[in-house]
């Protein structure tokens, strides 16, 4: 029964996503069958096309597993894209500054992942000190961290040609390591995973995570339990950030290996999607972020090979989260009625 | 000439094991206002919501104007002319007092402001209710305002019943006043009222009729001017006393506690209305002693409890006074835990459970034990599941499955996890618990009470909130009187029921 639970949304977003993949092809004037096998092709048929699908997968596991820390812990925190692009800049920052270079890589993350708390930090001072919530203080920090970055690729970080709006390359030693030869498959994507295992263990198998969830859920409860409740709202806000930063650190030190305006095509957000399509688990935001990034990745295949736009596949994804978010009310009103239904007993 | 409007004949109602109403008859009058009276958990507001179509009583006949009825819903009640004013607003706070009438009366299309606010001032005043300018926001109202928007709301279609459930139990001395000018007059203009309250001075002083509820039975009533406040309260609590326990002398309160473990010292606060709700409230409970404070529920007993676990500075304002267990001062809710304090609060739905987190979770709650279980901030899942088990076992929580969300439990269930938890505590020097036995049958219930009882017997000082004189009695401790946020006693060994009834009523020191 649980296990039907879990894996309904995911067998709903698959069938969803073959049936109106199939429908777009159609409309696009391609064969159905042969566009599902470009898409199937494009995402994992191939090694390169499987590196390419984790490499896309990587930001979006890290910035997911942000979401997912804060909503447990009952922040509502849209602002992943924001403490993303805040790590990408100081990761930038720190990666193109001169000095010495061995070991520079452990530096940048440690950047990112402090700018990324810090900026999460701003919203979390917002709603203990007056009340304001995080969904607009965290969205308004959003088109900040986005301006400034605007501002430093033409500004202070911008590269010593000065011909375009973007950084210098990291220094070498501020990047990731590449295993694999001639793949661009770095060591981010382990550590992505890694991340968002943690997350998970930090939840369900420690205090804090105990009492994170508790406060989350219900803040009376957990404030006569005696917990710190303002002190750990902060540290599930700044953690959320820092994970989010690091995101932005891990696609410039093993990705872009530059800092310019359109680092993220919205990660931050999709990662919203991407927490609440995987329900909050880890397995589940991991499976999410791949399949995202499968679909992305096919995406680009299908509209080579088969002829169909890839803007349409985006409109699939955009389908598929709509089905998934349906089935996810439709559950919750089911257990509400149950809740009530018990309720009046008592 | 009056004129039965409403006759209900033998209602009965059963919830789980609990029966909520068994063979009630009742009526009540054209232009007359009926009280219906009782303790808490005797049955009036169930009574009244099958009244107006909330719940389908299992057996039983319902007359409306000599027509017999059954209501698939409220709305139909409401169509039929039944309407009823919640004891908790149902108001949109952030709209003005039109729109929330406009929502009630069901308007559709688009609304003008002006209009809107002409029509509902009209509507006020052919239905005689000063409302002011209808153009005011709700939430800015005083409480007694809102509650006038809340009549006019039930008075926007034809009513021949109007019910209002504990009215004046946020009101303020004057507004209640003006509460029964405005009752009269409608009853006079012909409506039949019918006011739940539990407050036998106001119930005389306004109601031409009065019926008494008692387990779920109608144990007396009639014409108001054939009771008087003892009378009445007499028949609310009945029992002779015969059958309570002997209590060891009283002797708290005072100085003559040696070595007090739980002391509250002169505890003064006020609600966020700035009302007073604890007025110079002083306890000293010593190591293994109960005391038992009873009181009928908003006399103060959610913020004495508040105040003893540390989180009244949060919720209450004007705090003055200061609590200590065992000599530590409790400032903030960690202070308590820290210093062995077990908590049962009155809401358990909202302060005693975290419903989506799992039932070994739950057993968590508390900051020091969880510290404890957790040293190094691990937790041991399985471990912790096996200790959770035997806990959950010994207090009869069903099912009894660890691993099973708390929120997918009955209402007992839930307050059983809450029960296994702070009376399982390790560290435990003191307990404050309000209505510990409330949604448990008879059995758990007097498990509960053993188990304080051994607890007590054990060194542990208690402090029990109750507003049930059953309660009260079984657990043979020392009896104290809660109202309007003053302690009054402690009471002599040889108190009667009739006696503690009467004080929690608000009648002073028996004759």
């Amino acid at each position: 029964m649980v296990a039907v639970r879990a894996l309904a949304p995911a067998l709903v977003a698959l069938g969803v996503t073959v049936v109106l993949a199939a429908a777009v092809a159609r409309v696009g004037g391609a064969n159905a069958g042969d566009a599902i096998r470009a898409l199937l092709v494009g995402s994992v048929g191939s090694t390169a096309n499987i590196a390419a699908t984790l490499l896309r997968a990587t930001p979006l596991l890290l910035t997911g597993a942000a979401v997912m820390l804060a909503f447990r812990s009952g922040v509502f925190n849209i602002g992943a894209e924001g403490q993303f692009l805040v790590g990408a800049l100081a990761a930038t920052a720190v990666g193109t500054a001169p000095g010495p270079e061995s070991g520079r890589w452990l530096l940048v993350l440690l950047a990112g992942a402090a700018a990324g708390a810090v900026w999460a930090a701003i919203a979390a001072g917002f709603r203990i000190g007056r009340e304001v919530n995080e969904v607009i203080t965290t969205i308004l920090l959003n088109f900040v961290a986005l301006y400034l970055v605007s501002y430093a690729v033409d500004g202070p970080l911008q590269e010593a040609a000065g011909q375009y709006p973007q950084s210098d390359l990291l220094a070498p030693g501020a990047m990731l390591w590449r295993p694999i030869t001639g793949s661009r498959l770095h060591v981010g994507v382990l550590l992505a995973l890694v991340v968002a295992l943690l997350v998970g263990v930090l939840l369900s198998r420690t205090a804090l995570g105990l009492r994170l969830r508790a406060a989350g859920s219900n803040a009376p409860a957990a404030r006569l339990a005696g917990f710190p409740v303002l002190r750990d709202l902060t540290v599930a806000f700044a953690l959320s950030g820092a994970i989010a930063g690091l995101a932005g650190a891990v696609e410039v030190a093993g990705v872009t290996g530059r800092l310019y305006e359109r680092i993220s095509p919205g990660y931050g957000y999709t990662a919203i999607a991407i927490a609440l399509l995987g329900g909050l688990r880890s397995g589940g935001v991991i499976a999410a972020a791949l399949f995202f990034a499968a679909l992305s990745a096919g995406a680009s295949a299908m509209e080579r090979s088969a002829g169909v736009s890839s803007v349409l596949v985006l409109a699939v994804q955009g389908a598929t989260l709509l089905a998934v978010a349906m089935l996810n009310v439709s559950l919750l009103r089911r257990f509400a009625r149950i809740d009530a239904a018990e309720g009046e007993e008592g | 000439m009056s004129e039965t409007v409403l006759e209900l004949k033998g209602i009965r109602k059963r919830f789980g094991s609990v029966q909520a109403l068994a063979g009630v008859d009742f009526r009540c009058e054209r232009g007359r206002v009926h009280a219906l009276l009782g303790e808490n958990g005797a049955g009036k507001s169930t009574l009244m919501q099958i009244v107006s179509g909330l719940y389908v009583p299992d057996a039983g006949e319902m007359r409306l104007g000599g027509e017999p009825v059954v209501w698939r819903s409220p709305e139909e009640a409401r169509r039929a002319g039944i309407a009823m004013v919640h004891q908790h607003f149902m108001l949109v706070p952030t709209m003005t007092i039109a729109e929330n009438v406009a929502l009630a009366r069901g308007d559709r299309g688009i609304f003008r402001a002006a209009r809107l606010a002409e029509g509902v001032a009209q509507l006020a005043s052919e239905r005689r209710l000063e409302i002011g300018d209808p153009g005011r926001i709700v939430g800015d109202l005083s409480v007694g305002e809102q509650q006038r928007i809340e009549i006019l709301k039930a008075l926007v279609a034809p009513t021949r019943v109007l019910i209002l459930d504990e009215p004046t139990a946020v009101l303020t001395p004057d507004e209640v006043h003006e509460l029964f000018a405005l009752l009269r007059d409608l009853a006079a203009a012909g409506t039949a009222i019918v006011i739940v309250t539990h407050k036998l001075a106001e119930a005389l002083s306004l109601a031409d009729h009065v019926t008494v509820l008692r387990q779920g039975r109608v144990v007396g009533g009639g014409p108001a001017r054939g009771f008087d406040e003892t009378s009445l309260a007499a028949l609310m609590v009945d029992a002779p006393p015969a059958d309570i326990a002997p209590r060891p002398a009283a002797g708290l309160a005072s100085d003559t506690v040696a070595a007090p473990v739980l002391v509250v010292d002169r505890v003064t606060a006020d609600d966020e209305r700035g009302v007073r709700v604890l007025d110079d409230v002083s306890l000293r409970i010593g190591a293994g002693r109960i005391v038992v404070v009873a009181g009928v529920e908003g006399n103060g007993q959610t913020e004495l409890v508040e105040v003893v676990a540390g989180v009244a500075a949060s919720t209450l304002r004007g705090l003055r006074g200061s609590v200590t267990i065992a000599g530590v001062p409790v400032r903030t809710p960690a202070d308590a835990r820290e210093a062995g304090l077990a908590v049962v609060p009155p809401d358990r739905q909202r302060d005693g459970i975290v419903a989506p987190l799992e039932l070994w979770e739950n057993l968590l709650l508390a900051s020091d034990e969880l510290r404890a279980t957790a040293p190094r901030g691990w937790l041991a899942r399985d471990r912790e599941i096996a200790r959770a088990d035997e806990r959950l076992r010994a207090f009869g929580v069903r099912p009894p499955d660890p691993t099973l969300p708390v929120g997918s439990l009955s209402g007992g269930n839930q307050q059983r996890v809450v029960l296994a938890r702070e009376l399982g505590r390790k560290h435990l020097r003191a307990l404050v618990a309000a209505n510990p036995t409330r949604g448990l049958d008879l059995a758990a219930t007097a498990a509960v009470h053993g188990r304080l009882r051994d607890l007590a017997a054990s060194g542990v000082a208690i402090l029990v909130l109750s507003t049930d004189l059953d309660e009260v009695a079984a657990l043979a401790g020392d009896v104290l009187v809660l109202y309007r946020g003053r302690l009054l006693g402690p009471l002599p060994a040889s108190a009667s029921r009739l006696e503690i009834g009467r004080l929690m009523a608000g009648l002073g020191a028996a004759a």
